[in-house]
């Protein structure tokens, strides 16, 4: 609606001169005043000014409307239009300005000095600039308390999440102007240079007015305030944005209906398409012996083939998701898939590498931005640019890594930050680069003949694109490259011992985390076609690093984890929990995120992967009986039954509350009947059911326990040949370049001995007591 | 010009300040404080709610300077003192990276909650002093500005007489050196450096407490003005509360002469970020010489 009407109202503008020159007269007070005691300006008698410095607001402007005979619906499609006063501006074009309602009545004109009147920013919306330096204030949402005949003013501010950092716009307050209604019902833009007239105009601008004064979404998984809700909507993949799900309430910005049979038919085609293909690399992936890694803290102590079991089902997951979800739902999905591959480049670097990057926002930003400069100038599919993503991503990172080779540990921290501040301030408040106020919107994603104007067409697309880049870490993972870096980060002096060329290798690993997240940036654009100048604000490095470091050491299940907790948690609280609880998971997750990170800071530094590596033994050890050598004691192994028994249980209970919920949400007896019946009765059967097995598989444990009991007190013979049992220890083949020498596989050891396996570390230490 | 140069240095003034609070916290503990900002902002915010508040809270009322202050800059140097024990304690021999992620993992918290508590538009604080101020070179100085010059002023002579004089400032100086050849000596580790936290902690609301009239007075002020401050720190080679001030006068000054003739938007951070970012490169230790 925001577009249609800035739309509209740039003609108006345009118009305005000669309509409504009788209505100008209602603007009968225009103010100024000075946030800042010090100015660096030279203000005029008849302009009134928005200026901020520093990033800190300067000066904020007062309009007061007289709307004698004037009513609440006189006002609802009424605009106020500010003409720019050239010559006493600093860039003006890039300035983010705010419109918040006023609090107290105001009767001053020109630069206030004291009783400077309040502003009530609960009512506020944002105020938009064409080409001409006409900027535009929709004054529809203080239309009801205007009525009333109080305060009927406004505040403008400068937004704090402006690009720039100081701006000053100057309002020539003879030309202010008050436009009523008349003209307001909108005709929709038939304009063919707005490249966004597609009907993801319509999609996307609708709920919109950007919150302005949000603080650039500071620190990730955080900081939606509850006032926030009518966020950035402009697509920005902040973590902030509740808005996405506000954006697009139904569709990625489609022209066609979901069911249209092409739709449908070309995401069929595709996904077809793309699974055989990713049946053939995953099975190729099977097929190829693993080679150890080091990159995992133990993983590389067990030798496995193929790929993990937990990547198949994932990846199976991801394809078959769009079969039972809605748009809505599957365009957040998409969104933290998104997420998920940008912190795949940072995990690299903080993980595999051992280093740290505060630019991650920059690495993504820019090839985006690139991506979508390219797309909408030209109309080439954003899904053919993804490669153009990844260049640019790479030399972004090999850019940010130049300055850190020289530098330790702390520099590196603070030399990616300030390099990362920099670029982020620096393009993303390029117009050329951005585009305006607005934002830009990409051309349709289109491959060969098929063309994605739905989300569920376009998903597949999205989702094989996301299970590449995990198979190429994977590759990336028993690389060369990979074993180099392990021992880069181990100690990178060491490293250079043994002829492994730091800074080169160090290039590398910043080239191949800024890929991936310049492979994100580009997904960004075909997935949410359409970003404005805030989507990547520099403080989202901090969400990317905030998932690298809870997912700790390892391959990518840690961090999807990780992802999927902090940004799936922040999109689908509401959808999961329902509105009131969504509030208080989202409590949860803004404290849980930064509460978490210290945890895994302070005391827990394996993350998700290392709980992973701990829990994933004790599942497979299904059986119960007839354990095999190197699977945990059935005394602390998960099994079956418990497992089961312990998910029926939680089921059990959710299915009461649930009912419960319903119950007290309807008076229809024969509703609550049911609900009692299917939800109370299916219920308590759950948990029945969940308590049986936790009986029987404690009974079934301790029999165990017992038999092996009885057979060390039967037989010490048997117990001695165990102890005598051989440790034989494998080397790595070539040794010499000392890569392969922690690659020792410990095969057969009794568990007598796994206390005193020197290399075997804490987890099998404290099993002795077992 | 000379007017902007001058709005430049009172600007700079705030960043030297900052920049002194993130030095302090970097000798006592090697650690660069992330959450310095947040840490202030906190305390001046409850000051601002004791001394203006309107709300429903019983607390939210005027309860005179005399409360506010103190509980205000108590508020800051007790959670100075937190994120001492949440993250740096346990990770005094961590590499250093580690405590510098857990501070922003604080001061993310910090501002998550100062969101929620009072929302993020922008808070309405009256100066401390009154008074019309004096003119210089055609620039209305606010007595409020003053003031900041002088608590500046204070605070470098107070710390430089702690450091020098004190048996204090001697424990910080020793624990900050080695902790373990520190503690071998008798001297208190733990306790020293909470001290240094709260003491740091106790600066920035009291930096916040000054600042929040002059600027937009919301709970991103201090996040925005303390990342400048951590720039005049690293370019006084974080070490030296002296380097650090004068290198926030210096970027304050710089800064608005830039923003005042630069015709392209984003100029005045390349310029900034390039300049520390090579600085970095060329001499780590920053321009002044480091001091203990």
């Amino acid at each position: 609606m925001r577009l249609l009407a800035s739309v509209t109202i740039a003609l108006i503008a345009i118009l305005g001169t000669t309509t409504s020159t009788g209505a100008a007269s209602t603007v009968d007070h225009q103010a100024w005043s000075q946030s800042q005691p010090v100015a660096t300006f030279v203000p005029k008698a008849n302009e009134i000014y928005v200026a901020m410095t520093a990033s800190l607001e300067e000066a904020r402007s007062f309009v007061h409307i007289g709307t004698a005979g004037l009513s609440a619906a006189d006002l609802q499609g009424a605009t106020l239009v500010l003409k720019e006063a050239s010559g006493d501006e600093l860039q003006p074009a890039t300035a983010g300005i705010a419109a918040c309602a006023l609090a107290a009545p105001f009767t001053g004109d020109g630069q206030l000095h004291g009783g400077i009147p309040a502003a009530d920013c609960t009512l506020r919306t944002d105020v938009s600039r064409d080409q001409a330096g006409n900027w535009t204030v929709e004054l529809g949402i203080f239309a009801d308390r205007w009525a009333g005949g109080v305060n009927n003013g406004i505040v403008l501010f400068p937004e704090s999440a402006s690009q720039t950092t100081a701006f000053r716009v100057a309002f020539d307050t003879s030309l202010t102007a008050f436009q009523g209604a008349a003209v307001a019902p909108a005709q929709p833009p038939a304009d063919a240079n707005e490249p966004a007239a597609t009907g993801i105009s319509a999609a996307i601008g609708a709920p919109e007015p950007a919150a302005p004064f949000q603080p650039n979404g500071v620190f990730s998984a955080s900081a939606t305030p509850p006032t926030a809700s009518a966020a950035p909507a402009v697509g920005s993949p902040s973590p902030s944005s509740t808005s996405f799900s506000r954006a697009r309430p139904t569709s990625v910005g489609l022209t066609a209906p979901l069911q249209g049979p092409s739709t449908t038919g070309s995401s069929l085609i595709t996904m077809t398409v793309f699974a055989v293909g990713a049946l053939i690399v995953g099975g190729s992936l099977r097929t190829r012996r693993r080679r150890d890694s080091m990159v995992g803290a133990s993983a590389g102590s067990r030798v496995a083939t193929g790929v993990p079991l937990p990547i198949v089902i994932g990846a199976l997951a991801l394809l078959l998701v769009p079969l039972v979800t809605r748009d809505a739902v599957l365009f957040k999905i998409g969104v933290v898939l998104v997420f998920f591959v940008a912190a795949i480049g940072l995990h690299i670097l903080v993980n595999w590498v051992g280093q740290l990057s505060l630019a991650h926002a920059a690495m993504v930003g820019i090839p985006a931005f690139a991506t979508l400069t390219v797309s909408s100038g030209t109309g080439i599919s954003p899904v053919y640019l993804l490669p153009l993503a990844v260049i640019l991503g790479a030399m972004v990172g090999a850019f940010v890594a130049l300055p850190t080779l020289r530098a330790k540990d702390l520099q590196v921290a603070l030399v990616t930050l300030v390099a990362g501040i920099g670029l982020d301030r620096f393009f993303f408040a390029q117009t050329w680069l951005v585009g305006g106020a607005g934002g830009r919107a990409s051309a349709t994603p289109s491959l060969g003949p098929l063309r994605f104007t739905t989300t569920h067409s376009l998903y597949p697309v999205l989702a094989l694109i996301t299970m590449g880049a995990v198979a190429a870490a994977w590759m990336l993972m028993h690389s060369k490259l990979a074993r180099a870096w392990a021992l880069l980060r181990a100690d990178p002096n060491v490293a250079a011992a043994f002829g492994i060329p730091v800074v080169k290798y160090r290039i590398a690993a910043y080239a191949v985390g800024g890929s991936f997240a310049g492979l994100a940036g580009g997904l960004t654009v075909m997935w949410i076609q359409r970003l404005g100048q805030n989507a990547f604000p520099d403080t989202l490095s901090f969400s990317y690093l905030l998932m690298a470091v809870l997912a700790g050491p390892g391959f990518l299940g840690g961090l999807a984890a990780a992802t999927a907790m902090l940004q799936g948690g922040q999109q689908f609280a509401a959808n999961i929990f329902g509105g009131g609880a969504g509030k208080v998971v989202d409590t949860i997750l803004t404290y849980g995120g930064p509460l978490a990170l210290i945890m895994v800071i302070a005391r827990y530094q394996e993350g998700f992967n290392g709980l992973g590596r701990r829990l994933m033994p004790r599942i497979r050890a299904l059986k119960l009986i007839g354990r095999e050598e190197g699977e945990p004691d059935p005394g602390e192994a998960i099994s079956l039954s418990l497992l089961v028994g312990a998910t029926l249980i939680v089921a059990g209970f959710v299915t009461i509350a649930l009912a419960w919920h319903h119950i007290s949400r309807t008076n229809q007896l024969w509703v609550q009947n049911q609900e009692i019946l299917s939800g109370g009765v299916v219920g308590l059967g759950l948990i029945l059911i969940g308590v049986g097995l936790f009986i029987r598989d404690r009974l079934a444990r301790n029999h165990v326990l017992l038999a092996r009991q009885l057979e060390r007190l039967m037989g010490p013979s048997s117990a001695a040949a165990a102890m005598g049992g051989d440790i034989e220890v494998v080397d790595g083949k070539d040794d010499a370049d000392g890569l392969r020498s922690q690659n020792v596989d410990f095969v057969a050891v009794p568990p007598a001995l796994e206390s005193v396996t020197p290399t075997n570390g804490r987890r099998r230490r404290a099993r002795v007591a077992g | 010009m000379s007017a902007v140069v001058l709005n430049g240095f009172f600007v700079g003034l705030i960043y030297g300040l900052l920049g002194v609070g993130i030095v302090v916290v970097y000798r006592g503990s090697r650690v660069v404080n992330f959450a310095y900002g947040e840490t202030g902002m906190l305390g001046a915010f409850v000051f601002a709610d004791l001394r203006f508040g309107s709300g429903a809270s019983a607390l939210a009322h005027d309860h005179g300077l005399w409360l506010a202050l103190p509980v205000g800059v108590a508020v800051s140097a007790a959670l100075g003192a937190l994120t001492e024990v949440l993250v740096v304690r346990p990770l005094r021999d961590a590499p250093r990276i580690r405590p510098l992620v857990g501070t922003f993992a604080v001061g993310a918290l910090f501002f998550i909650f100062a969101a929620r508590r009072w929302g993020l538009n922008s808070h309405f604080s009256a100066p401390l002093t009154r008074g019309k101020g004096i003119e210089l070179v055609g620039l209305q100085v606010q007595p409020e500005q003053i003031l900041v010059l002088v608590v500046s002023a204070l605070a470098l002579a107070g710390l430089w007489a702690l450091y020098r004089f004190s048996a204090f400032g001697l424990r910080l100086r020793a624990t900050a050196l080695d902790p373990y050849a520190a503690g071998l000596v008798g001297v208190d580790v733990d306790r020293t450096s909470m001290a240094t936290w709260a003491l740091a902690g106790a600066l920035s609301g009291i930096s916040a407490i000054l600042i929040a009239p002059l600027v937009a007075f919301n709970v991103a002020f201090m996040t925005t003005l303390s990342i400048r401050g951590l720039a005049a720190a690293v370019v006084g080679g974080l070490t030296n509360v002296g380097g650090a001030f004068t290198a926030g006068l210096l970027l304050g000054i710089t800064e608005a002469v830039i923003a005042f003739k630069s015709p392209v938007s984003g100029v005045t951070d390349v310029a900034i970020a390039g300049f520390v970012v090579a600085l970095l490169v060329v001499r780590p230790s920053g321009l002044a010489r480091s001091a203990y």
